[in-house]
């Protein structure tokens, strides 16, 4: 296999995989702000101020 | 006065004082214009671009004069102009290339139909199930990421390859800005390549889906009524995080990450001139400009280049790996959650929004009439816009060194 193939199988498998942990961590920022969401909301309940 | 019955009809003589095969491509290209006006008719490919793109195709192939005694061109646009003065000088003779030189050149009309697709998309959907969407919309950019390889197989750079390979992100926008960054010498044929082939997601992903997807798979019906509703404010701030995060990691992609937030952000502040403006003129303005531009930009001696013909192949084969990566997706989600999941929401992680979403639902419900997995597929949607503009900046941060 020519050496340009091979590198370029390398790279588009280390930006798919990059890309990926990019990805979680959007959707584990999204999870974390959708917590203090929650959290919030049950503090405002708590407290008798609901939305 | 000398009056020579050539000068009456350039467009006709100046076929017959060319090449064989540019004559020949010219007659081609003026008749896959008609074909895409009919097709635009017809409704099977986007009529919103395939009738500009169709027209210009047509005029600008049979529009062809003599510019002096032995240059021969058209009064439309020159694409291939660079040196300023000569800009300068184009800018008062060709009528599309102000639009050309000051939106389409520096990708300003791809972030402008972000902005469009910003407002009219709801960033809810992702909010609601954020790994579930973003795990299908990695699986459906699996074409962006399998073509690289292919492209410099057939002899392109990796710059050049990496600019093809963004057509299997479905995204047209995404596709330009790219290409302009990565691949300028091939930013027409790719940019045309990719908005032709989006019809491949309205016309060919749903005979893939039912390939791939039992029709027992196909109609399991998505629980709707659990789904979070988020206040606007949320949405807002979500936005902004989001916008900030992804600017900060690929500065490359900023101004697509800008326009998309910013256009969320306008429709969830509720800014009524705003929303009007964005949805209504910025959006069908920059597509209607886009779809014209691209087809003016089919020229016969561009198109001609021998770098393009495998971009056909390739264009289809991205596409085809992120529908296959998308469903792939779709049927791990539905294992892992125990069939809670319909495998069709996958399809939909190929961002060409909204049509990939529409494409599910309508796959879901011709299998079972109570399926409505629309929302989902939604967020998957609006995560494959987020994950290819990601892809793009990180190829675009990695491969501009060189």
């Amino acid at each position: 296999m020519p050496t340009e193939l091979t590198e370029s199988i390398k790279f588009a498998f280390g930006a798919y995989v990059f890309t990926a942990i990019i990805a979680m961590a959007v959707a584990g920022l999204i999870k974390i702000y959708l917590i203090i969401i929650k959290k919030k909301n049950n503090l405002d309940i708590d407290r008798g101020g609901a939305k | 006065m000398n009056f020579q019955i050539n000068n009456l009809f350039p467009g006709i003589t100046t076929l017959f004082a060319v090449e064989p095969q540019i004559a020949l491509a010219r007659i081609i290209l003026i008749a896959l214009g008609l074909l895409l006006i009919y097709l635009g008719y017809k409704k099977i490919l986007e009529p919103l671009l395939m009738i500009p793109m169709g027209i210009g195709m047509i005029a600008v192939n049979a529009g062809v004069l003599y510019l002096s005694a032995v240059k021969m061109g058209t009064i439309f646009v020159d694409p291939l102009v660079s040196d300023p003065a000569d800009v300068v000088n184009i800018l008062q003779i060709d009528f599309l290339q102000p639009i050309y030189t000051l939106a389409f050149s520096n990708g300003l009309i791809a972030c402008l139909v972000f902005m469009g697709i910003g407002v009219i998309t709801d960033v809810g959907f992702v909010m609601a199930r954020p790994f579930s969407s973003m795990i299908v919309a990695v699986f459906a950019e699996m074409g962006t990421f399998v073509t690289l390889p292919l492209a410099v197989a057939f002899g392109y750079s990796f710059k050049e390859a990496a600019a093809i390979a963004t057509i299997g992100g479905a995204d047209g926008p995404i596709t330009l800005y790219a290409s302009l960054i990565m691949a300028k010498d091939l930013f027409v044929p790719i940019t045309v390549v990719a908005y032709l082939y989006l019809g491949i997601t309205y016309g060919v992903y749903p005979y893939l889906i039912k390939l791939l997807i039992p029709k027992e798979l196909r109609g399991i019906e998505m629980d709707i009524e659990s789904l979070p509703d988020f206040s606007p404010g949320d949405k807002l701030t979500f936005a902004v995080v989001c916008c900030t995060v992804l600017c900060l990691l690929f500065p490359a992609a900023a101004p697509l990450f800008l326009s998309f937030f910013l256009g969320v952000a306008v429709k969830e502040v509720g800014i009524k001139k705003y929303i009007e403006f964005l949805e209504g003129t910025v959006l069908y303005g920059s597509t209607f400009f886009l779809g014209l531009l691209l087809g003016v930009l089919v020229q016969a001696d561009i198109i001609l280049d021998p770098k393009v013909l495998p971009l056909l192949i390739l264009g289809i084969l991205a596409l085809l790996f992120s529908g296959l990566g998308g469903l792939i997706g779709g049927l791990l989600i539905y294992k892992f959650n125990k069939g809670k999941y319909n495998p069709v929401i996958g399809i939909a992680g190929v961002s060409c929004v909204p049509t990939t979403a529409k494409v599910a639902q309508k796959c879901a419900y011709e299998a079972n009439k109570w399926a409505v997995i629309l929302p989902y597929a939604m967020g998957a949607n609006v995560s494959g816009v987020i994950v290819s503009a990601i892809a793009m900046g990180v190829y675009v941060n990695v491969l501009s060194k060189f």
